[in-house]
């Protein structure tokens, strides 16, 4: 392990004890914040009426407030937070480099690539309310998943033939700057200005009016993903000895690197779906969760999953409280918070190694 | 490229500058020759392009634009001389011209040049002024269409340019430094902001005639309304109205839409300042009257997957309520044809309040 601590592939065998009690703290800490994102909104409810509402109780507005505009937008920021805490944590263990996370593998940016040139095009959507219709799409969400199950499948194909994670890494970084550059191409040949806003969206990252439909759509792929990945952590404790020892010990490398990759795209994918790109969340929550596991990066996967959905879901609180003209973007939040948390991080890593 | 050509320049002065010992010398002499042969080319390259912008038959004593001796407005027009253009220069004949090669850059741009100019005088639009956002696409078929980067303006040799964004942050600037007139379309955020607008727009393409006859069909327009609403008298609370874009924007005071709908007799329902989301949680509470539906028309305008107005609370809330479309190209700039807005509003308005039927979809009017 790069800094040479022992890793403690047994404790996986010990699931109560000091990672229990951090897991049991972050839960109840994502139950209050929970329960806060619910408090807050546009109307002022006190916490009986919201306490209320969430168990069927009290006027039927408040009920729909709670479970249709609150909650959602709380369980959104929630699911997105252990989407990209598992896949940074996991993308971190695999690749062996604390600055790893989804968006370096390049998921995100051709999700959102996906989703632009769906918008692009105009095939995405429910047409024209000139003619009287709320029908509800799908579309952008389903593009944004093809999106990220193609750069997925590019980045496993090339798990499988490359060897040298350094490579893996920097065919990652090649298919982000390209998605990225054709999102700037999109951008550039918007077909008015009025679209641009909407293919903006994208890039910034929001849970903002998100619904229990969405939710639905997203979930299951989160789900998948982060079950992948859960199942896949013994591996990336082996992984710490280096990968003769892992391969020494039965770990098949090619399979374990072809599966934290499917995993990590299905759960990003799914969570640019939900909420657009959001970055430094699946960097900076995993560093945390580290220092408190011993660094083990497969004990690392559940706290970092938790501490990155609490993040989200302050944050995303932060956003609706922040009294400006129009409410922030969750991404730029995040952003604003975890890119010098990302810069530290690295100076870290310098201060340690060089 | 240019780095291949800088490469290739520079490997060869390196190779020149190796003696025959192998040992380097400091290149002064090939690089003089080589500077000399650039200065020189670049000077022809200057004056070329100075031929094409027109610049180069410039004299200091009519400043960038030799009006004298090529007249490039008719003398009858009253335009005031930099009136609308601070940093121009302009002499005493200028005054009295007319610009018989316009260029315009952007499609708010077009509108003023497709309404004011002679077609004959047009010598270029933007791109965009066919889209479908466009209020007079149909006039502008035909007319010649230009990107907006200065290359491409200046090579036609137009004698005004008239812009509102097109062509970025320095056009103004960097056109009149060519010597080419600029004319700049203002910001209007009601409706005597685009009477003023108009005004000095007319004055600025030489058609102040027109542009007071335009002024006063929207002074007609907008009594005819108040006429209408007297008439119809309407009690406040059956005014109500969301405004509402594809992607769930709404707008309050401080935009021309809330102007519109104020001008229309109706009660903007988003009570806050500024371009904002749906209200979702306060739709659960209390609903609009009548939502007014702005560039539901435009086909690049969707509701994306993330649209307020796609959530359940929206199309809960909402599904039943009259609608009253309004095109995109009434509203993609603030400009006289806004009134075709404000009269879809009253008149639409009106109708459902007469029937008193306003949840029924038989009211609801599509856009086209």
């Amino acid at each position: 392990m790069s800094n040479g601590v022992k890793p403690k592939v047994a404790s996986l065998k010990k699931p109560f004890g000091r990672d229990a009690r951090l897991i049991t703290l972050l839960v109840l800490l994502l139950v209050l914040s929970l329960f806060l994102s619910c408090l807050l909104g546009a109307t002022p409810l006190g916490a009986g009426r919201v306490l209320g509402a969430l168990f069927g109780q009290g006027n039927t507005g408040d009920i729909l407030v709670v479970w249709q505009i609150r909650l959602p937008r709380a369980v959104a920021a929630l699911l997105v937070g252990l989407a990209l805490g598992t896949s940074g944590a996991a993308l971190q263990g695999l690749l062996r480099n604390p600055l790893a996370e989804p968006g370096v593998l390049g998921v995100s940016a051709s999700a959102s690539l996906a989703a632009t040139y769906g918008l692009y095009y105009g095939f995405i959507g429910p047409g024209s309310f000139g003619v009287k219709t709320f029908s509800a799409s799908i579309g952008l969400p389903i593009a944004a998943i093809i999106g990220a199950l193609g750069a997925t499948l590019i980045i496993a194909v090339a798990a499988i033939k490359v060897r040298s994670i350094v490579t893996l890494i920097l065919i990652g970084v090649g298919l982000s700057s390209f998605a990225g550059a054709a999102m700037s191409l999109l951008l550039n040949l918007a077909p008015n200005p009025f679209s641009i806003a909407e293919m903006i969206n994208w890039t910034l990252g929001s849970v903002a009016n998100r619904s229990f439909e969405d939710i639905y759509f997203s979930a299951p792929f989160i789900g998948i993903g982060i079950g992948i990945l859960y199942f896949s952590r013994s591996g990336l404790s082996a992984l710490t000895l280096g990968e003769e020892a892992a391969n020494g010990v039965g770990v098949n490398l090619n399979r374990l690197r072809f599966l934290i990759i499917l995993g990590a795209g299905l759960a990003t994918g799914a969570s640019v779906a939900l909420a657009g790109a959001i970055g430094f969340v699946g960097i900076v929550a995993p560093h945390l969760a580290r220092s408190f596991v011993d660094y083990d990066p497969a004990r690392a996967l559940v706290p970092s999953a938790l501490m990155a959905a609490l993040f989200l879901i302050l944050a995303d609180i932060g956003v609706r409280i922040i009294p400006t003209q129009n409410e922030l973007k969750l991404g730029v939040v995040a952003a604003l918070i975890g890119a010098p948390a990302f810069v530290w991080i690295a100076m870290q890593r310098r201060a340690n190694h060089d | 490229m240019i780095d291949s050509i800088r490469g290739k320049y520079l490997v060869e002065i390196c190779r020149k500058s190796i003696n025959d010992n192998g040992a380097s010398v400091f290149p002064t002499r090939v690089f003089l020759k080589k500077m000399k042969r650039s200065v020189k080319y670049c000077s022809a390259s200057i004056m070329i392009f100075a031929n094409i912008v027109g610049v180069y038959s410039c004299d200091s004593r009519n400043g960038p634009l030799d009006l004298q001796a090529e007249p490039v407005f008719e003398s009858e027009n009253k335009f005031e001389a930099g009136q609308n253009y601070p940093n121009r220069r302009v002499n005493s004949q200028e005054s009295s011209l007319k610009p018989k090669r316009v260029i315009s850059l952007d499609f708010c741009a077009d509108q003023y040049v497709l309404q004011f100019v002679d077609r004959e005088n047009i010598l270029a639009l933007s791109m965009d002024a066919e889209a479908e956002f466009s209020y007079l696409k149909e006039k502008a078929k035909g007319i010649k269409k230009t990107r907006s980067t200065a290359e491409d303006a200046l090579i036609l040799e137009p004698d005004l340019i008239v812009r509102s964004y097109g062509g970025g942050a320095n056009a103004a600037a960097f056109f009149e430094k060519a010597g080419v007139r600029v004319l700049n379309v203002g910001w209007a955020g009601d409706f005597n902001d685009i009477k003023k607008v108009t005004r000095e727009m007319a004055k600025g393409l030489g058609a102040d005639e027109r542009g007071e006859e335009l002024i006063a069909e929207i002074d007609s327009r907008l009594a005819a309304i108040r006429q209408y609403q007297s008439d119809q008298s309407l009690a406040p609370d059956n005014h109500q109205v969301l405004y509402l874009t594809p992607s769930g924007t709404t707008t309050g005071s401080g935009s021309l839409i809330h102007e519109m709908l104020r001008e229309a007799g109706l009660v903007n329902f988003q009570s806050m300042a500024g371009w904002r989301s749906l209200p979702l949680e306060r739709l659960v509470y209390e609903q609009p009257n009548i939502i007014a539906a702005g560039f539901f028309d435009d086909s690049a305008s969707q509701a994306g997957g993330w649209s307020s107005m796609r959530h359940p609370i929206a199309r809960q809330q909402l599904k039943n309520k009259p609608v009253i479309g309004l095109k995109g190209s009434w509203l993609s700039c603030g400009a006289w044809f806004a009134m075709d807005g404000v009269e879809a509003l009253a008149y639409a308005e009106g109708a459902s309040a007469k029937n008193s039927t306003r949840n029924d979809p038989q009211v609801n009017q599509g856009d086209d």
